[in-house]
């Protein structure tokens, strides 16, 4: 089926990721790490509402038992709610001056962005709360910058 | 064998990270270059009449491979030793069979659902999904006569199951598609528990029946699983942040 929708990655790209799959256990150890610290540091913050990072799932939650059996780390990415509304949690991403306000995930620097004024806007309003994608969502791609500076 | 895909020093397994830098490689057959060429071209040159026919044997499925045999190269959008030696890597990472990369994401996800689907049948998916994803379920492939059945991921097995149960009666089952942990909840879901009811005993490829194939999936170190179907994003790859599009 790719060879006939033509979907495959290109020779220049497939160099590229080999070259970054040399570095890949590096970065994302780097950036797990980074993780947990910023996941503590929220979990902490008296602003903070929530934070869904997998490192804070309790024993007794359905999905601990799971995520020690598949996972070998929380990873670099998650959610966390903000108290107040969308104003609160656009505050918070418009004040960042390291931490760039970007979709995606998964590189060498942070991101963050907003799941339901963003990538998961065109899902309806009440199937997006269904699904626990609220306005005070932030979603952070921690990358590998030094987590304290 | 060659020493380019040798997994092994000795009896000892060299580990992914080391193989990273190497494997599937020959300099020999680039110049001695240290690093693998790019190469640039949508097509390669046969020895022989005779080499072209048994390329496009194998290329079309016509046959199965002798033992031994290495697949030739023809055509890139076929195949490209870029794209061989970066999947032939891959595999080793989630201990895979075999991987596939794409040009992006979205052609990883919708090419492989493609693949499966056909109409009058059902996709089951966890959600949430990644937006992209959620609107081919919902907004494209219905157009198609493929209709799919979402679980919340924080509803657990129990919520897996009901959905698995509702799609039997609703038509012929195209593919369990799951995002673990989901995007950007982090839910979880059990994938052993999704592999027991919906095992891949439809993988075919022209090469055999595969066991596990890695293609890549949201971002986490997951412990390797057989006869799945793997979706990873490359974002996570690249040491060079908005280079590539995923």
């Amino acid at each position: 089926m790719r060879t006939i929708l033509g979907t495959m990655c290109d020779p220049h790209t497939g160099w590229l990721l080999m070259r970054s799959l040399e570095t890949l256990k590096l970065r994302m150890t780097a950036a797990a790490d980074g993780a947990c610290k910023v996941a503590d540091f929220l979990n902490t913050h008296p602003k903070v509402a929530s934070v869904w990072y997998l490192g804070f799932l309790p024993q007794g939650h359905p999905d601990r038992p799971v995520f020690e059996r598949q996972c070998k780390s929380p990873g670099s990415t998650f959610s966390f709610e903000v108290k107040g509304g969308e104003a609160e949690a656009f505050a918070v991403l418009d004040r960042f001056k390291v931490i760039k306000l970007a979709v995606s995930l998964g590189g060498t620097e942070t991101l963050a962005s907003h799941p339901a004024a963003m990538t998961h806007s065109d899902i309806p309003e009440g199937e997006r709360l269904r699904l626990g994608i609220t306005p005070t969502l932030i979603r952070i791609s921690v990358g590998i910058e030094d987590p304290d500076v | 064998m060659t020493d380019s895909h040798n997994r092994f020093l000795g009896n000892r397994p060299l580990s992914p990270e080391t193989l990273m830098m190497g494997y599937g490689y020959d300099p020999f057959l680039s110049e001695r270059s240290l690093k693998p060429p790019v190469f640039h071209t949508s097509t390669f040159v046969f020895r022989s009449a005779q080499d072209g026919k048994e390329f496009f044997e194998l290329a079309y499925g016509l046959r199965q491979k002798r033992p031994n045999e290495e697949p030739g190269l023809i055509y890139s959008r076929i195949n490209n030793p870029d794209l061989e030696m970066l999947e032939d890597r891959l595999a080793i990472w989630d201990q895979a069979e075999a991987s596939l990369v794409f040009a992006s994401g979205m052609a990883a996800i919708s090419t492989t659902l493609w693949a499966y689907a056909r109409p009058g049948s059902v996709i089951i998916h966890s959600g949430p999904v990644y937006g992209g994803t959620d609107f081919l379920l919902k907004k494209i492939l219905p157009q198609f006569g493929v209709t799919s059945i979402a679980f919340l991921s924080e509803g657990g097995n129990r919520a897996m199951e009901e959905a698995v149960g509702s799609a039997r009666s609703k038509g012929p089952i195209a593919a369990l598609y799951i995002e673990a942990p989901a995007n950007p909840t982090n839910g979880m879901v059990d994938l052993e528990r999704a592999r027991e009811m919906c095992p891949a005993s439809t993988l075919r490829m022209a090469s055999g029946r595969l066991s596990s194939l890695t293609i890549r999936c949201w971002g986490r170190s997951i412990r390797p699983l057989w006869h799945m179907v793997l979706i990873w994003s490359s974002r996570r790859l690249l040491n060079m942040s908005a280079g590539i599009p995923t």
